[in-house]
Order: structure tokens, then sequence, then C-alpha cells
């Protein structure tokens, strides 16, 4: 085994069909990607050159963009206070084993594997203003006056879908931030619960800081998932009403492939691939930490 | 045992990932692969040429079946050796899917489309067949369309599609309902508003409506200024003489608005989804319903709706009573020919076929289906509600097509959008400035 690893040969062998993959389906398509957003076309005749205009236009010009930006971060915002913070509690809850750890894993993971579509189908119903649930369950807890056409009214519409985006994926984060935790040796925890350290000091303390290289990772996930987001608009609004509830992947869809202007749909990719990118930096200065020995 | 296992697990993986690429490029292969391949080796004729055609429709429209059988007539009676298989997809994703194969270069023989500016890019990326040249090569095909039919799809002098409905938009009403409640069709826009004032004021829910497919309340706000302004601020937009903040749409944007507030729609209107509101027509539970004729097959359907002997059909009087008769409409159920074609004739014979007398009575006397050529209409045959529209379509002095069809996915949907927001509740003027706006903006981008 020893043999076939020192062998640099081999180990090139074994990448190339992946790293060929992710050539073909990836990283090509990126480049081209910027290529086209230099262009103004249709894709079906030879496109005009128009260097940065499509960008400058973007930021300028498109009041719709700025909108789908705003929404975006709206997402991340919210996303970040679901997965982190809440998927925290939940993971910790977890992993100080409570009863029926196994049932609420399951549980919690459960809305994550429902395929999207459905999910948006079945939260559209119950947004519903005229039979839906929402309204239902607000008029019998005495709040009726806020029952409302949640996805219709162009205030609502974005949080309506923030909730549900929030709803979906707490167990997929909880589920990692779990199994981080599960890495942390008892042996620390043993030690801490004789020097009489409380259940907060222990999390303060000893969990945070060990996973928060997972946590990093983690963040980056959230935070390129909401800035990447098109699934659930897509279903329940499709960027309406009027565009309240446009994302960035959903105007992009819109720009290439009905107003056929592939090049603008092109440059709001790149904004995308580089607001990821940042966001990646951001989280790797923010989670900050030496390599951990335990 | 274990490396047994093992090697046939990769085998199985490597089959199954195989299976799923060749699985996909087939797919997409088969579109442009299956266009017109003629037997080039050998002079055997019996090998049928394979025409492919994409339609738009779900198994629930009452016409797609309609289609069906024409495809199946085709198949088994045609002169020109082929064979033609008929794909159809729903709304949103047939508007995708076409616009993706365009770009990929690999659009079906024939395809359904749009006219005026959905069809114009096509065109001038030279993506179209011009079926211009066939049609007068053949007179006597060329004669059995009415006059104007053609205008649009001619872009540049020449015919691009071929239409085979006209739609246009109807006020549906509930003959019952207006009788239990003393009311005749409205012949002015007073007469209409007070129709509505009477059945809400009696616990009717006046006009169906929904919003959120914005092209819904558009329509409505269109045809409201058709009857402010006529022809000529619908006109005006081409060139620039009229601005999308003209007063006449900002009033038209006012007077539904109107109607929103005083409370002419269903409760809830703003999230329900259209089918739900033409469900609430068809229930009785409504007095009218706004909408393109093409809903005739739905209004009438007997499996879900219970008013199908009581549907009548009256045009929107016009505020302005000199532009009565000018309405939303346009031609559809346009077929085209992709100029990738390897036999664009066979095509055309379907087309032919889809056009011709027989077909086109089917289309009009099942589905209520205004026809483009020039047939005797045994009123006979027809439904009421059909006869009614019938009736409207012989008195239209003009036609404003869908801003969304003519403007194309930009100033057009954006009319929508607006539209849309009015409805909710936005200022009019705002709206319609903010529309000026973009128009100004997106001709740069």
């Amino acid at each position: 085994m020893s043999k076939v690893m020192a062998n640099k040969k081999y180990i090139l062998l074994f990448v190339l069909p992946a790293f060929l993959i992710y050539l073909c389906f990836s990283l090509i398509p990126i480049i081209y990607n910027f290529i086209v957003s230099l262009y103004s076309t249709n894709l079906m005749s030879p496109g005009v050159f128009v260097g940065l205009k499509n960008y400058i236009n973007l930021f300028t010009q498109d009041d719709i963009f700025w909108q789908a930006l705003g929404n975006n971060i709206l997402m991340v915002i919210g996303s970040l206070i679901a997965h982190m913070p809440l998927a925290l509690l939940f993971a910790n809850i977890l992993f100080n084993k409570i009863k029926g750890t196994r049932f609420f894993q399951t549980v919690f993971f459960l809305p994550n594997v429902i395929c999207g579509v459905a999910v948006g189908l079945m939260w559209s119903f119950m947004y519903n203003s005229q039979f839906g649930l929402v309204n239902e369950f607000l008029s019998l807890i005495g709040l009726g006056r806020f029952a409302q056409d949640w996805l219709a009214n162009p205030k609502t519409a974005i949080f309506a879908i923030i909730v549900v985006v929030m709803w979906q994926y707490v167990g997929y984060h909880m589920i990692i931030q779990l199994a981080a935790m599960k890495n942390i040796p008892s042996s620390l925890y043993e030690a801490a619960e004789i020097d009489g350290a409380s259940k907060w000091k222990q999390f303060t303390s000893i969990t945070l800081p060990l996973i928060k290289n997972v946590l990093r990772i983690d963040a980056v996930l959230i935070i390129t998932g909401s800035l990447k987001y098109y699934d659930l608009v897509a279903v329940m609004t499709g960027g309406g009403p009027n565009h309240a509830t446009e994302l960035m992947s959903t105007y992009m869809f819109y720009q290439g492939f009905r107003t056929l202007k592939y090049g603008y749909a092109a440059a709001i990719g790149v904004i995308l691939l580089a607001l990821c990118v940042l966001s990646l930096v951001i989280s790797n200065i923010a989670f900050k930490s030496e390599e951990v020995q335990y | 045992m274990k490396k047994f296992i093992a090697v046939v697990l990769s085998v199985l993986l490597l089959t199954a990932l195989l299976a799923g690429c060749s699985g996909s490029s087939s797919g997409t292969s088969s579109s442009s692969g299956t266009s017109g391949s003629t037997n080039t080796g050998t002079s055997n004729s019996s090998k049928p040429i394979e025409l492919t055609m994409m339609y738009n429709g779900t198994a629930t429209d009452p016409t797609l079946g309609l289609v069906e059988s024409i495809v199946d007539d085709f198949n088994a009676n045609n002169t020109v050796n082929a064979k033609l298989t008929l794909q159809a997809y729903e709304n949103e994703q047939y508007k995708t899917k076409l616009t993706t194969l365009m770009a990929a270069n690999s659009v079906p023989d024939i395809f359904f489309t749009w006219e005026l500016d959905y069809l114009r890019p096509f065109v001038e990326a030279g993506k179209v067949y011009e079926i211009g040249k066939l049609l007068n090569a053949d007179q006597a095909w060329k004669d059995s369309f009415q006059s104007g039919v053609f205008d649009p799809v001619t872009y540049n002098g020449k015919i691009y599609a071929v239409p085979h409905a006209k739609s246009i938009c109807v006020m549906f009403y509930n003959k019952k309902i207006f009788k239990d409640n003393n009311l005749t069709v409205p012949t002015t826009y007073e007469e209409f508003l007070k129709t509505c004032q009477t059945l809400k004021d009696k616990g009717v829910t006046p006009i169906a409506l929904s919003a959120p497919d914005a092209w819904i309340p558009a329509q409505l706000v269109q045809q409201v200024a058709d009857g402010i302004g006529g022809m000529k601020i619908y006109n005006g937009l081409f060139d620039g003489s009229v601005k999308w903040n003209d007063p006449a749409y900002i009033e038209a944007g006012k007077e539904v608005q109107d109607m929103v507030n005083k409370g002419y729609f269903p409760d809830g209107f703003l999230g329900m989804k259209s089918a739900n509101a033409t469900q609430l027509f068809k229930d009785g539970k409504t007095a009218m319903y706004f909408m393109g004729c093409w809903d005739i097959s739905t209004v009438t359907d007997k499996a879900t709706s219970s008013i199908v002997d009581d549907v009548g059909a009256f045009a929107l009087p016009a505020k302005d009573p000199q532009y009565n008769n000018i309405l939303v409409g346009s031609i559809d159920q346009s077929l085209a020919i992709s100029a990738n074609s390897k036999n664009p004739e066979a095509a055309a014979a379907f087309i032919k076929l889809f056009g011709s007398q027989k077909y086109q009575e089917e289309f009009l006397y099942k589905t209520g289906r205004l026809p483009t050529t020039k047939i005797d209409i045994d009123k006979t045959k027809v439904s009421p509600v059909t006869a009614d529209v019938l009736d409207i379509s012989s008195k239209v002095v003009g036609l404003t097509p869908w801003m969304d069809r003519a403007f194309g996915a930009g100033e057009g949907v954006e009319f929508n959008n607006k539209c849309q927001a009015i409805v909710g509740g936005k200022d009019p003027a705002s709206e319609f400035n903010a529309l000026q706006k973009f128009a100004e903006t997106n001709a740069s981008k």
C-alpha cells in the first residue's frame, strides 16, 4: 500500500478521473461563463464584445439586481441565525445524550431529505391565505390579525421563504456539528466535570474551540448555500410578486432563458462566484485558530 | 470473498455511472439525431422520414388530445412517407426548453411558437425556416387563411410561422347569476361597473381573477387601457411616440385598482393560483371571468365545470365608447419549422393537415378555438359561449396583442409585473413611471 502511495505516478492516475470530471463540468464552464459575461449575446448569433459594460449596467442601472442582492443577503443572515446558533443548540442538547437522541437526529434531518419542490409545494399550501395552516394557527393562538397572504405580499414574501429555508437545513448543519462534537474525547469533559465546570462553561471552553475548524467549513457552506439558493423561490413565488423575492440565481435564470441576454446573466453568475469566494476568505479570517492536538 | 464483492460492487457502480451518462446524452441527441434522418445508403424508399415536434400543453389541456389525434392521422395517412413524434411540455418548461434547444441548434422539425417579439430573436438568428416560401408556392394553402393572420409572424416581409387560432380577451359570464339578479349584459363601461356593484351588494363576487401569474391582471389593465386610448396608445409604444407612463395607462391602472378596492375580485385573489380562480367561476361562485377565449374549453369542460350550459361571453365595453371593440388579442397556436430541419416539405405537410378545414372545424366545435382559416361556421354545432365569442370576434375593429408577446421578455414582462404591483396596491403613476425608466435603460443592455 505504501508503495502505491509513495509512487507519484499512481497518485496522479487515481486522481485523474475525478479531476477530469471537475475540469469538464466545473472549471471550464466557469472560465467560459466569464468569457460570455464580457459579451452581449443571445448565444444564437455571434455576440458583441462589450467588456465590463454588463457589470457596470448591473450595478448602476439595474434596480432588480440590487433587490435580488438584498434578498440574498437577508437569506444569508437568516441562515446564519438558524443554522449556526440554533443548530449548535440542538447539536449540543443531543450531544449531552438526552432520551431519544437517535429519534431526534432523524426527525431534525428529515426536512433536508424531502426534495426541494415538494417542500415548496407543501409550504405554498401552508402559507395559503384561505386554507393555509399558518393563518389557522395564528388565529388559534389569538394572533389572527397577522393572518395575511404571506407569499403574495411583497413585504412578507421573502421572509416567509427564509423561514422555510431555515427549517429545511437546520438538521443538516446540526448533524455536521454533532459529528464534530463526537470527535472530542470524553476525557476532557470528565476532567471538567471533576473540576466543577458548569455545562455552559464546558460548552464554551471545550466544545466550541475544538469544533472551530468544522464551524468554519460549516459557515462557508451556509453562506455560499444562501447565495446560490434557487429551489424554493422558483417553486413558491417564481421571483414574484414583482421581483420582491427575486434572488441572484432566479434573476440570472430570467435574464438568460427568458430575455435571452446570456452575457448579462453570465455577469450575474460571475458576481455570485466572487461573493462566494469572498465569503470563504471572510470565514477563514473569522474562525482563525491554531491547529489543536488532542 | 471480500475482494470479489468489492470487484462486483465497483463494476456495478461503473455500469450505473456509464448508463447515467449515456442516458442523458442520448436524451439530448435524440432530438437532433432523428430530425430528418433520411436513408442515404440504399435507395430504399420504404424507410420513413422521421420528424419530431414539440408542443406547448399538458395532459389536462383539452386541446392536446386533439393535437395528438392529428399526429396519429398524419402518421397513418400522409403521402410524404414521414413519421412524426410529438413531445409536449408545460408552459414555463416549454419556454425554457425551446430557448435552450435554439442555442444548442437542436430544435425539433416543428415547434409551437408565439408571435411578434417572441419569435423575432430566433428569426433574426437564422434559426427558423422561412415557411413563407412554401406558402407562396402553394396558393391554395395560403388563400385558405383569413387576411391579416400572417402579419404577427411576418418579419422583414417574410412569413416564418403558421397561426391556427385567434385569441381575444372576453368577459365570460354566468347567465344564471345574471338572470337571478335581474342583470343584462352591459353595453357601456358605466353599466359594467354598476353591474359589478349590484353583484357585490347582493353578496356575489363579481369577477374571478388571480394575481400571481402577472399576465392575468396585466391583460385586464391592457383591455381597460384599450378602452381609454384605443389603438393609438398601443401602436405608439413601438416607435416611442407613446410612453409607458402615458396618462391612458395610468388611468387604466387606477380603474383596475378601483375595482380591487371595491372588492370586485375574490378574497385572497392576490395569492390565488390561476386554476383556483378559474374553478371559482366554474363552480358558479363568481358571476364573471376575464380571460382569453382559449379558456372556452376549460369553462365548458363537463368534468370540472358545473356551469357548462350557463356560460356566455361579452366584450368589455370601452370607457370611451369610440374605442369599443378594440380587444386584447392576437393569433395563437402557431407552428414553425426549424432552420435545421432536413425535411421542411414533409414538416409543412403536417402543418397543412393541422390547418386543414377538418381540424380547424374540430378545434372550433370541440374546444372553442377560433379559426384562422376561412371556414363556413355551422352555428348549430358550436356551444352557446363559442357562438358569443364568434359574434364578438366578428365585430372586432382592432386587436392589441398581449404586451409580453409584442415586447418580449423585457418591457413586456415588466408591464405584467407593474400591473401585478398595481392590483397589489401600488400607485399606478409611480409604477408606470418606473416601467418607462426600465424601458429606457433596457435598450442599452
